[in-house]
């Protein structure tokens, strides 16, 4: 029998605290390893925070730094090109450990997640020899989402997703801790791939592809709103078929918005989106991150903070000049004169501050505002991808993060909105889906657009205002980077999409204004709108 | 009723006396007793002292036939210091009890009494004398037989069980966790033969790399050489004159129990140079740090890549000829063996699989795809590659005189490589030394740190003096410093000039493009996340618009010249290119010192032929870098005289 005598007590006592002090170390263990956030080391300009900065979506919807490193390694039968992650198009400054748009910190362990910048920043060559310039907060218009998704869901679905295949191409790549490589196999890896296929199916309907009823989004597109249905919800929802991929958009210059509203004295009329989903930067900004994290923040103060920022930063960021990348090639006397058929034919629906033309009366000026798609004509799969139900819906997942903001508007849209045209020379190609390559063919009849071209490529055509997508284009420019037709041609290929107009919503109808101008007149009109 | 231990040892002097006195003697006990010490009865430290006490002794066996015992002593329970056993009369109380006698049997305790009475059963309580006079109490618990033998083969088992796997452990440690790599004092030696660390990744196991060249004879390259030096590999004689087991240029390290050899720097960076023909080839003097010029490191790559494929690479065929070679293996050495051709086979196969898609046997001597090699590294599929980045064949360079390649004119460090893609000497080096296995978690930074320091001030040998004409020389520099210093440098080893390290346009150099666009900006982008996770992670590769300026240390031991290694001399290069030789020998070690190079217009040598190198081919073009073309053949005689004292 066990009496309680004061030795065994004393015993017990020793054993208990003993015991304490080892499941205290091993919890704080498990937390040092698996939670403890260590803040990003400073960032020395605003442009380096936008393009690698938190947004809070490493605790979310981070990778496991070594995971995401050796992907293209464990699996380069699935990378798009011999070219690791570049493959993709990302956009990635020299010298640096990640593409832009990749913020890495640690939480626990060092964790690699997306921020704004892996779809807002543009990159440009002047020349095929060149390397490309960034521009933070532009429209990346070479990195293909989509094949990033499918290759990280498609690894996923890999048996090789496993310790056995991913350790030794970490062991070769790392000098990790013998404790880091365990927990890398047995928690990790496994994990990691757990919740990839757990996240899968909201991605079902992303992996549709059959011509022409299914194409792919292609470089410089996604389906932002189809992403924001089967993403924001908290049960999926059944897959509605519809596919509204756009164009990556500019986020540069954002108070634009408000500034023009201010200046029409009409509030809440300026709409953002394509279609006009929303009334609010702020709040295009929070559901975009939403997006990123594809969960409820760790902390909201945190990530209102980091949008808070972010609005700021975007608000009065500059786009890029184009005379001041071509100083040479802008035509000052013909652009002059293009600013007198813009402001004939163009400003009711595209007129700014910028445009340096005396605005229109308050109550006609339409920049900003939703264009009924019967009057604009352009193609209408993206008006179809959203609808009221959805928006409600995700209002109520935002809602229920406990994040406040003025919400999606809660109607099914009805046309697309008359875009500002800042910085819209870097924009290309051009129509909420990217259908028409340039500039110059915009001002075309549909027919006479460009029916078949490639997207992606970041060497840029000074002359017709937009990339380097087609045939003639290649033609004429060759000669003045000294190089063979066929050799811009094979270069454009390689790292550009086909793009085909009579692929389900890609078609180029529509927008028929100044179509039907003289040749000098749209000569006149191109140079004008590179100016601003 | 039972009595407690600890109940005894709260009990005072006087509570323990009087229970002593009540006690029957009870029989002589039999088997194992477990000791209590009462040093200090009632005390508040009964049982601290008990416990501190327990570590010396333990208690007493009893052998109830023969009337002995002995005690457990010591922290081990070792039965010692016997002692007969008999009832007497107790010296307490001259009542009956057992009495332990030591005096007849131990020399330590002699002078020890111990009287022990049955106050509880199994449970004796002890008085101690000392020369009769009373120290002390204890108890003893009697331990059940059957427990006991149980405890004994527990113990027994427990020994088994821990101990032989111990044993095993040990012993398989001391194989298998040595990584000791062979070093080497004299820094030219550890240039030639030491350790990078790469053996711990690429290693292929000793005995393996000895019989290889046995075993796939049928694989060699047919240039008359035997075994490796079919590829160029050279084996210095030891200081006793005898042939070293190594050749130069690879290195050993015993890991993962079994000796490992691989390529190290020298396997690029050093090879023979002869300065006349009455050398014989053999006593040929090995030059470090100038580029391997006779090293077909392709061939020898694609030799590992086929062999690892061959039907011949499998134990039964491959241990035989190690056994014979190393004059038999232990049976452990055969298993080991055995499992290490199948993961060197492993090995070999990816290697084969990361390469496919590009040629390596069309490098040639002396050269090698630098960048799809590292493509090859970071896995990319070659096999995919856009066709211009298929070919990107490229000269090994010298390394000497690093030092002064970390400043140029403009504060600046060098661009390094021939397409200047990084300007980092230390980056520059761990990117190289992946050619040798030194990786990220195998790269032994301290013996690569030494060469790194050595290579800082390491200075090419000097061009035999007889051979150079003094003041067409001296003309020659007049010449050298208006056409050539601004871009390659005052001299030898004055590497000033306003364009040295710095890059010169493609358009403008005019020579081979294939390296330069074998390089693109994406494989620049995953160059620098290697060594992500260390503080060498690497930030300085790029991509540039051309080729870099290099300084022209040890000229004579550089060619043949170009980027691509194709102009066979310095005449030559100073010769408009429909003037260049548009085929030529590479492999022979002799230097021209006429036009200075190696001589290449000798097919074979003894009957061993060299490599012909054709210009016409992609990657081997001899176009470009028309400076000096135009003078007259006096100056540029008088231009070689010069870049002879590099």
């Amino acid at each position: 029998m066990l009496a309680w005598t004061p030795e065994r007590r004393l015993n017990l006592q020793v054993a208990g605290v003993v015991l304490l002090v080892i499941v205290a170390f091993v919890g704080w263990f498990a937390w040092y390893r698996l939670f403890r956030v260590e803040p990003q080391p400073p960032f020395a300009t605003a442009d380096e925070r936008f393009m690698y900065g938190s947004i809070g979506a490493e605790e979310t919807a981070g990778m496991p730094y070594w995971i995401l490193y050796v992907l293209p390694r464990v699996f380069p039968d699935k990378m798009p090109g011999p070219a690791g992650y570049a493959s993709f198009g990302v956009n990635w400054e020299m010298g640096k450990e990640w593409p832009t748009g990749f913020s890495q910190k640690t939480i626990g362990f060092p964790r690699v997640a997306q921020n704004c910048a892996v779809c807002h920043v543009a990159s440009y060559r002047r020349t095929p020899d060149e390397n490309p310039h960034f521009v933070p907060t532009g429209p990346n218009h070479t990195f293909d989402l989509q094949a990033f998704f499918r290759f990280l869901f498609s690894c996923a679905d890999d048996p090789r997703f496993s310790a056995a295949a991913i350790m030794p191409q970490i062991e070769l790549a790392s000098d990790l801790s013998w404790i880091d490589r365990q927990l890398y196999r047995f928690v990790l890896i496994p994990q990691t791939r757990a919740a990839l296929r757990e996240r899968r199916p909201r991605f079902q309907w992303a992996y549709y592809h059959s011509l022409p009823e299914w194409p792919d989004w292609g470089r410089g597109r996604d389906d932002a709103m189809n992403l924001t249905k089967y993403g924001l919800n908290p049960t999926i929802p059944k897959v509605d078929k519809t596919l509204g991929p756009t164009d990556m958009p500019s986020i540069w210059n954002v108070g634009k918005y408000r500034a023009m509203e201010k200046f029409t004295g009409r509030e809440g009329s300026t709409r953002m989106n394509f279609a006009g989903d929303s009334v609010n930067a702020r709040s295009v900004i929070i559901d975009s991150a939403l997006g990123l994290l594809g969960a409820a923040p760790g902390s909201n103060k945190v990530f209102e903070g980091e949008v808070d920022w972010l609005y700021k930063y975007l608000a009065s960021y500059e786009p890029p000049k184009f005379a001041a990348v071509y100083p040479d090639t802008i035509d000052r006397a013909k652009a002059e004169a293009g600013k007198a058929v813009f402001a004939a034919h163009c400003a009711s629906c595209h007129w700014s501050d910028r445009t340096g033309i005396p605005a229109p009366p308050k109550d006609q000026i339409r920049t900003g505002t939703v264009v009924p798609a019967a009057e604009i004509g352009t193609d209408d799969e993206r008006i179809k991808s959203w609808n009221k139900n959805a928006a409600v819906i995700s209002n109520e997942a935002v809602a229920s993060f406990g994040i406040k903001r003025e919400g999606l508007v809660e109607a099914d849209p009805t046309g697309y909105v008359a875009a500002f045209l800042d910085g819209i020379w870097l924009r290309a190609p051009y129509l909420h889906n990217g259908s028409i390559p340039t500039l110059r063919d915009l001002l075309k009849p549909p027919a006479e657009r460009p029916r078949f071209f490639y997207r992606g490529f970041n060497v840029y055509d000074p002359v017709d205002g937009g990339f380097i997508s087609t045939r003639a284009q290649v033609e004429r420019l060759a000669p003045g980077f000294k190089r063979g037709a066929d050799d811009l041609w094979r270069l454009m290929i390689e790292s550009a999409t086909p793009y085909d107009v009579r692929w389900r919503s890609n078609g180029n109808a529509g927008h028929e204004y100044g179509t039907a101008l003289s040749p000098a007149d749209k000569d006149a009109l191109v140079e004008y709108l590179k100016t601003l | 009723m039972a009595v407690a231990i600890s109940q005894l040892l709260r009990m005072s002097a006087e509570e323990l006396e009087a229970l002593f006195a009540s006690s029957p003697p009870g029989p002589i006990p039999h088997g194992d007793a477990k000791g209590t010490a009462i040093l200090d009865p009632g005390g508040d430290n009964a049982r601290g002292m008990a416990d501190a006490a327990a570590t010396l002794w333990q208690g007493k066996v009893f052998n109830a036939a023969t009337k002995t015992l002995r005690n457990r002593i010591t922290p081990f329970g070792i039965a010692a210091i016997e002692a007969d056993v008999y009832e007497g009369p107790s010296l307490f109380d001259a009542k009956p009890c057992i009495v332990i006698d030591y005096s007849k049997r131990s020399e330590v305790a002699q002078d020890i009494r111990d009287e022990i009475r049955l106050i509880a059963p199994k449970t004796y309580l002890g008085r101690i004398y000392k020369k009769g006079a009373y120290i002390g109490w204890f108890a003893l618990e009697m331990r059940d037989l059957t427990a006991l033998l149980y405890r004994n083969r527990f113990r027994a088992l427990l020994a088994l069980v821990i101990g032989i796997p111990l044993l095993i452990a040990i012993l398989l440690a001391m194989r298998f966790l040595p990584d000791r790599p062979v070093t080497y004092s004299n820094i030219e030696d550890h240039f030639k033969y030491g350790s990078t660390g790469g053996e711990r990744t690429l290693g292929i196991p000793y005995w393996l790399w000895k019989v290889m060249p046995i075993v796939f004879a049928d694989k060699l390259p047919k240039n008359g050489r035997p075994g490796w030096e079919a590829f160029g590999f050279v084996y210095e004689k030891d200081e006793h004159g005898r042939r070293r087991d190594l050749p130069v240029g690879i290195q050993k390290r015993r890991h993962m129990g079994i000796d490992r050899v691989f390529l190290n720097c020298a396997a690029c960076h050093a090879t023979t140079v002869r300065l006349s023909e009455k050398e014989k080839p053999e006593d040929a003097k090995v030059y470090v740090g100038m580029p391997a010029a006779n090293f077909d490191i392709g061939r020898f790559q694609q030799f590992l890549a086929d062999v690892g494929t061959d039907a011949r690479f499998r134990p039964d065929v491959i241990v035989p000829f190690v056994e014979r070679q190393a004059g038999g293996l232990g049976w452990f050495d055969r298993i080991l063996y055995s499992a290490a051709v199948h993961l060197t086979q492993q090995q070999l196969v990816n290697v084969r699989d990361r390469f496919t898609g590009i040629d390596a046997t069309t490098w040639g001597i002396g050269r090698v795809d630098t960048w799809n090699a590292a493509k090859a590294g970071l896995q990319f599929r070659l096999r995919h590659l856009p066709p211009r980045e298929v070919i990107g064949t490229a000269d090994l360079p010298s390394i000497w005189n690093q030092e002064p390649r970390k400043k140029r004119d403009d504060g600046h460090p060098m661009r390094l490589h021939w397409t200047g893609n990084n300007d980092s000497v230390e980056e520059r080096n761990l990117s190289a030394g992946f050619g040798t296995g030194a990786f990220p978690a195998t790269a032994d930074h301290a013996a690569i740190g030494r060469l790194e320091d050595w290579l800082r001030h390491a200075k090419p040998l000097p061009f035999p003096a007889e051979s150079i004409d003094k003041a067409e020389a001296a003309r020659g520099e007049g010449i050298y410093t208006t056409y050539c210093a601004d871009c390659h440098g005052r001299s030898g080893t004055d590497f000033r000039g306003k364009y040295v390290g710095h890059i010169t346009p493609l358009g403008v150099v005019g020579t081979d493009r294939h390296h330069y666009d074998s390089y693109s900006y994406e494989v620049s982008t995953a160059q620098n996340m290697n060594y992500a996770g260390t503080p060498y992670r690497f930030k300085r590769f790029r991509k540039t618009e051309g080729y870099a300026n290099a300084p022209l240390d040890g000229l004579w031991l550089r060619g043949p010249y170009l980027h691509n290694g194709s102009v066979p001399t310095l005449r030559d290069l100073l010769e408009p290119p429909e003037k260049r030789p548009v085929t030529f020998y590479r492999g022979y070690d002799l230097i021209d010192r006429v036009k200075v190079g190696f001589r290449s217009d000798v097919p074979s040598e003894n009957g061993r032929p060299f490599y012909l190198f054709d210009t016409r081919l992609p990657g081997n073009g001899n176009q470009g870098h028309l400076w000096g073309t135009t003078l007259s053949d006096a100056d540029k005689q008088a231009v070689v005289e010069f870049l002879k004292t590099f």
